[in-house]
Formats: structure tokens, sequence, C-alpha cells
């Protein structure tokens, strides 16, 4: 029976255990309500002790209304808070920073974009567009090939969604990086950037050494929808790879009836795989060709 | 000296050693489970949803977020199929695609999607990345756009998978099965890990047991607790084996998949694996242990479990199905241990040690319980109703699971926000004791039949078992 006893001493031990733990879930449930409400005891507390809690929601009320203080000059107390490890004091950070953005924040910010959760960057991404005449100038001082690949890259995505002409005429002049991974984002950039510098870039980017490169170019052409690319994309219908071969048909697909001429004759080509792309895609209804061209 | 007293003494002191094992064995077992309700604790409370969050509100309909593939598979009545697709065609994410597998017959119910959702025939645009069976037909709708399904004939659930996996465009995969009800944040809730950067390789998504919505649209799932006593029983059960419990083992680096679990991948990793593997009892589960297997080193190894309330689904109808259904999920279970038995190092990348431990607890629970409930008998005949093992194994079998189940409907009360009133968890309280009383019993029947089928007939059943998938156990006929 003394096994049994210690069998018994352990279960009464996790209902213990379990007790404790669910009213302490309770009870921090209840601070973190009363915190989002801005009432209740915590409400109280100094900011400097909320910022420097072991309990994230703590933190993300100091970050909350670090905005005042910030005005008042305590950059550190919101740097620290911007840096902190969970991203919802990350996120009450970057709300609170509207009204305190300058060139020196945003510079900030910038290089410290990749290293954010996704979903950070993008609230980071839309903090940086309402500063745009600020991110512009500062990104401009950036947007160079000596920059780190990483930066670069969130960089160019961020350009992408501000969608500024001379910040995209900078990014297309990235489109000889030896990284391929940042060549495919000026590509991919570029098709917001309907300029004839644009269209040149892509159509070198037709003929990179790496297919993924070659695939994205031929989806910002075909997105540009000018007939001049339509014999580049013709040959690209020969590529070795098929994803290629897929994006330029497509690409074809939405250039009107010149590009739609090219599909059909392509669906003659001695080329066995140029011709099976050509007649695949010529049998997609216009909805289809919009759907996966997005896509 | 007369043998008979001796003989006696011996019985009787036999049978308190095997009391001993048996209380001992179920409180330990009870207390495992309870250890792991509490290591879900910390789960709970590190959640944050990112739907609720004022200042990432515009970020969650912003077209920037991955774009998701939710790939359906499984079967299930003309009426519930086109019900479903509508509610994952209305989903609340700014960009996703549902790729359907229509798998079965040529004349199965094609012509109804076709109708439904005008769906036209397209050319195969498609890269086939792993290689799969035969494709009838691909078709998308001129109704909605994120709309693409595919007609094949039946050669098993793996097959499907992988050919909507080569259909799908997306770089995150959601899989389901068509009898699942998703929630309209469900995907939004689902990518939080890789939304916030945490370093997950796949994530697994609870289904909870809903209840239709009248008899005249059974196809309607609505995310509540059931009214009827089995449906009840069956989400008490889900709540607290397949939710709160499974969320505990996050702490120890998640638990595999169980039929019925919705799955959210990486495609690329997918293709690094060739796709789902033919010829397995549940693909979902070997994909995610060759996941593991292969991440193994790497920072983003993590297949954890969302508490979030993502899905729902109508608990089978019959006792016999869901006897049925655990006993399958039993003879997997004793599968996979017998492999690792067979050949340790050969499943040591797929099978651990610690997990062949669990599934040989699991496998021998329900012969333990057969033996608690003979030794209860006899001393019932024996002592009657004041022998000491009567009291002790109900507090250690029916009474603790009782408590574990409390424990779960507690959880489910303060972390998921689904129980609307005091009612739903008086209900589920009660549903929680009525567990106890012939269903858990009707389950370890078969769970034990599932264990003599498996050591007879291992071989025969493989064979027909790994053939493919059936019908979903969860479907409900068309009205």
């Amino acid at each position: 029976m003394t096994l049994l006893a210690l069998v018994v001493l352990l279960t009464a031990g996790a209902q213990v255990a379990l007790l404790l733990g669910f009213a302490t879930l309770l009870l921090l449930r209840r601070e973190r309500s009363a915190i989002g409400a801005r009432g209740g005891e915590p409400g109280r507390r100094p900011l400097d002790d909320l910022a420097a809690s072991r309990h994230w929601w703590r933190r993300a009320e100091a970050a909350r209304r670090s905005g005042d203080v910030a005005r008042l000059g305590d950059r550190e107390l919101l740097n620290r808070l911007l840096d902190d490890p969970h991203p919802a004091v990350q996120s009450a950070a970057t709300a609170s920073l509207a009204p305190l953005v300058d060139a020196r924040l945003v510079g900030r910010l910038l290089d410290r974009l990749p290293e954010r959760p996704m979903a950070i960057r993008l609230q980071q991404f839309g903090l940086l567009r309402d500063a745009l005449p600020l991110t512009a100038a500062t990104l401009m001082e950036r947007l160079t090939l000596d920059a780190p690949p990483r930066r670069l890259k969130s960089w160019i995505a961020l350009v992408e969604t501000l969608g500024s002409p001379e910040l995209l005429a900078r990014v297309a002049a990235l489109h000889s990086h030896p990284e391929p991974l940042i060549r495919l984002s000026v590509a991919r950039a570029l098709r917001h950037y309907r300029h004839p510098e644009a269209e040149e870039m892509l159509l070198i980017a037709l003929h990179d050494h790496d297919w993924r490169v070659r695939a994205v170019a031929a989806r910002s052409l075909g997105r540009h929808g000018n007939v001049s690319a339509v014999p580049r994309l013709a040959a690209g219908l020969r590529d070795v790879r098929w994803w290629v071969r897929f994006r330029c048909g497509l690409a074809l697909a939405q250039l009107g009836a010149a590009g739609r001429g090219a599909l059909d004759d392509a669906r003659r080509d001695v080329d066995r795989y140029a011709g099976e792309m050509a007649t695949m895609i010529a049998g997609l209804s216009p909805d289809s060709v919009i759907e996966l061209s997005e896509g | 000296m007369s043998a008979a007293p001796i003989l006696s003494a011996m019985a009787g002191g036999a049978l308190g050693i095997a009391g001993v094992v048996v209380v001992s064995f179920f409180l330990l077992f009870h207390t495992a489970m309870a250890t792991l309700l509490v290591s879900a604790l910390p789960e709970l409370w590190r959640q944050w949803d990112l739907t609720d969050d004022e200042a990432l509100a515009p970020i969650m309909r912003s077209e920037a977020l991955p774009t998701v593939s939710v790939v359906v598979t499984g079967r299930a009545g003309r009426l519930w199929t086109t019900a479903t697709l509508r509610t994952l065609l209305a989903l609340r994410y700014p960009r996703h695609e549902v790729v359907l597998v229509h798998d079965g017959e040529a004349s199965g119910f094609l012509r109804t999607l076709i109708e439904h959702f005008d769906l036209y025939q397209v050319p195969p645009a498609i890269l086939v990345s792993v290689p799969t069976g035969p494709v009838r037909g691909y078709y998308r709708s001129r109704r909605h756009g994120k709309l693409f399904v595919i007609d094949k004939p039946h050669t098993g659930h793996a097959d499907d998978l992988n050919a909507a996996l080569n259909a799908s465009r997306f770089p995150y995969v959601l899989t389901m099965d068509v009898s699942t009800h998703l929630e309209p944040q469900a995907l939004t809730r689902l990518m939080r890990p890789f939304l916030l950067g945490e370093p997950v390789a796949s994530v697994a998504g609870t289904t909870r047991v809903g209840h239709g919505a009248h008899a005249t649209a059974p196809q309607e799932v609505v995310a509540g607790v059931p009214m009827r006593l089995l449906d009840g029983v069956q989400a008490v059960e889900q709540l607290r084996d397949r939710i709160y419990v499974r969320l505990g083992w996050n702490r120890f680096g998640g638990r595999l998949p169980d039929g019925g679990t919705v799955m959210l991948h990486r495609r690329e990793q997918l293709l690094e694996l060739d796709g789902y593997r033919t010829g397995v009892a549940d693909p979902e589960r070997d994909l995610v242990r060759r996941l593991r297997a292969a991440l193994r080193g790497r920072l983003a190894t993590a297949v954890p479990t969302l508490p979030d309330a993502v899905a729902w689904r109508l608990a089978p109808e019959r006792l016999r199905l869901v006897a049925e259904h655990r006993a399958m999920g039993h003879r997997h279970r004793i599968e996979e241990l017998l492999a690792w038995r067979a050949a340790p190092d050969a499943s040591a990348a797929t099978t651990g040690k610690r997990a062949a431990l669990v599934l040989a607890v699991l496998t021998l629970a329900p012969v333990m319980e057969l033996l608690g409930y003979l030794l209860l008998v006899v001393a019932l005949l024996r002592d009657g109703p004041a022998a000491p093992f009567v009291a002790l194994f109900l507090l250690a079998v029916p009474g603790y699971a009782v408590l574990l189940s409390l424990w779960a409907v507690a959880f489910e009360w303060a972390s998921a926000g689904t129980l609307r009133s005091w009612r739903d968890v008086a209900r589920l309280c009660v549903f929680a004791v009525a567990e106890q009383l012939g269903y858990r019993q009707r389950i370890m029947w078969a769970r034990l039949r599932a264990t003599g089928a498996a050591g007879v007939y291992l071989s025969g059943w493989r064979r027909a078992t790994r053939a493919g998938h059936g019908p979903s156990l969860t479907c409900r006929p068309d009205a």
C-alpha cells in the first residue's frame, strides 16, 4: 500500500498544481483586462515599474503610455520597449510612435526592420508610409549595392508598399545585385514602376541565371502590359524551367491581342515544351489568367 | 492443514496485488494527464490574439499578409460539401484560395459543384512537383476566383493531398477534412505563430465538437455546446484529450496530429519532403513525423497546437461509429508501437523512446481497465460494496476522469470564449459525468477488440486499411 500512498500523494500534488495554476491564470487575465481598460490598481503603477515587469501585458501598457513620456525626451524607454522580446509590446510601442517620428527614429526603425516579426514589420511599414517624406529621404541613403542583403530585402519590400517613383527608380538600380534574392525582390518591386527604365531592367532580368528571378520578371512584365515585351516573353516559353515558361505564358495572355497571337504561334513551336505551355495557357479563361497571375 | 484456506489466501493476495497495480496505473495515468493540463496553463496565458489587437487590426486586413491555400480532402454528401466550400470562400483573410479534391467516381457529385459554383474545366496549368495518381480534370469557378477543384479517382488520402499540394499556389498550405467547419477568423489565428516569427515548422489547430443547425439543414455546423447526450459526451472528450492535454504537449515538443486536426504547413517544406507518403495509415501524422526528423537541429522544429477555437465538426451520430473510429485510432497506435519495437533504430528518427512509451501506456490502458472491471465484480461478490477496492477503483478511474474533464471545461470557459452562458458550462459538466456511464466502457471494449484484432490479424488488417481512407465518419447524409 506504500506504493498506492505515494501515487495518491502525486495525484494530490498534481491537483494542487492545477488549482494554483488555474487561479493564477484567472488573476492574471483579470489584471490584463483591467490594464487594457486602463483602470484598476495596476493603472496607478509608475511607468518604469510597468516597463520592467516580467509580464508582457504590463510592458505593453507601458509601451502604450510611453508616447507621452517619449515626447518629453525618454527615448531610451521607448527604444527598449520597441526591442522587447514580446511582439505585443513591440506592437504597442510602434502604435505610440506616430506623433514622435523624426529622421533618427525612422533610421532606427529601418535598420531593425528585418529582425521584426512579420506582423510588426507590416505595422511599421504603415507608420513609415505615414511619414513618407522622412522615410523616402532616409531610404534613399540606404538603398545601395553594399547594404547588408537582409536589410536590403526588407527595404525593397517597404518601397514596394510605399510605391514612390523616386524610391522605385533607386530600387531599379539594384537590378545587378550579386544576391539572387535581392534581384528577385527588385524584379517583384518593379511591377509597380511603369517606366521605360524598369521595363528595360525587367527584360534584362528575363535572362538572369537564377530561374526564380526570370519567373518574377516575366510576371512583372505581364503586369506592365507593354506589348514591346512580347518577343522576349515568347522566347521565355522555351525556358528550361516550367515556372518560367508558365509565367511567360501568363504574361503573354495579359498582353492583349499581340500576346495572344504570340501564344497561338508558340502552339506550333518546334519546341515541344513551349508548344504545350502555350496550348495550356491559351485554354485558360481571362478570369483564370488574372487569378493565376496574381498568385 | 487443508489446502483450501492457503489457496483462498493466495487468491486474495493476488487479487489485492492486481487491485493495487490497476489503481496505481490509473492514478499515474490520470496524474500524467493532469500534469499535461498544468503545462497547458502557461500556453493559455501566453496567447495573444492578433485579431483582438486594435493596433494590428489594419494589418490583419492587409494584402501584404502571406497567402494561404486551403486544401480540402475527404468525402461528404453534396450539400455538406457545397456548404463547407461556401464557408471557406467567405473566410476573413486578405488572400487565400480553396483547393477541393473531388475524390471518387466520375458519377459523383461533381455535376452539383459545377452548377453551384459555375465551374469550368481548365487545362492542367500545374507543375507536378510530387507524383500522384491520375487526375480526371481541373476546374475553376467563374463566380469565385478563389476556388479550384481537382476531380480524380479514389487512390487514397495521401494521393489526394499530393494532388492538392501540386495545385496549390500559395506559400502556406492548410489541410483539412471536408467535414470540418472553419471559424471565419481561423486563418488569421492559425497564421499567428508565423506572423509573430515564432520558430515553428507547422501549426496544428484543434477541432471542437459542435451541433447541427436544425433537422432541415444538417450541413450547417453551429459553433456551440451540443444538445444531444452522445454529441455532448464527445465534446467533453474532445476538449480534454484533444485540446487541452494536447496543448500541454507543446512544452514537450508537441504531439502528432490525429484525425480531424487542421494543419497549417509551409508549402516549401512539404515539397522538400516530396509531399505525403502513400501507403501509410495516416499521411498527416506520418508527414509531421518526417518533418520533425528532417528539421532536427534547425531552429524551427516545433509543431505546436493552438488552443484557439478555429474549427468545428459534428460528432458521429451513433455510438457504434464512434467506437469504430476510436478502435481505428487504437490500431494505428499498436501498429506504430510494433513498428518501433521491430526496428527501434530505423524508427528512431520518427518515433522516439518517449513516444514509444506513451504509445505503450495508451495501448495498455484498455487492458488494465478491463482487468479493473473484472476485479470490481470479484470484489463486489466477495466483500460487497464496502470493499476498499470498489471505492479506490471508482475514484481512480471514472472519478479522476470526471475531474480531468471538469478541468478541461474550466479551461475552455476561461480561455476560448466558446461557452456563452452558465448553462453551457453546466451542460458540459453533466456530459463529463455521463461520459463515464456507459460511453467510456463501450470505447474501452472497442479498443480491446482492436488490440485483439491487431494481434491476430495485423498483417491482413494492414493490407485492408492502407489501401486508402474510407468515407469521413463525421459526414452527415444530405437532407
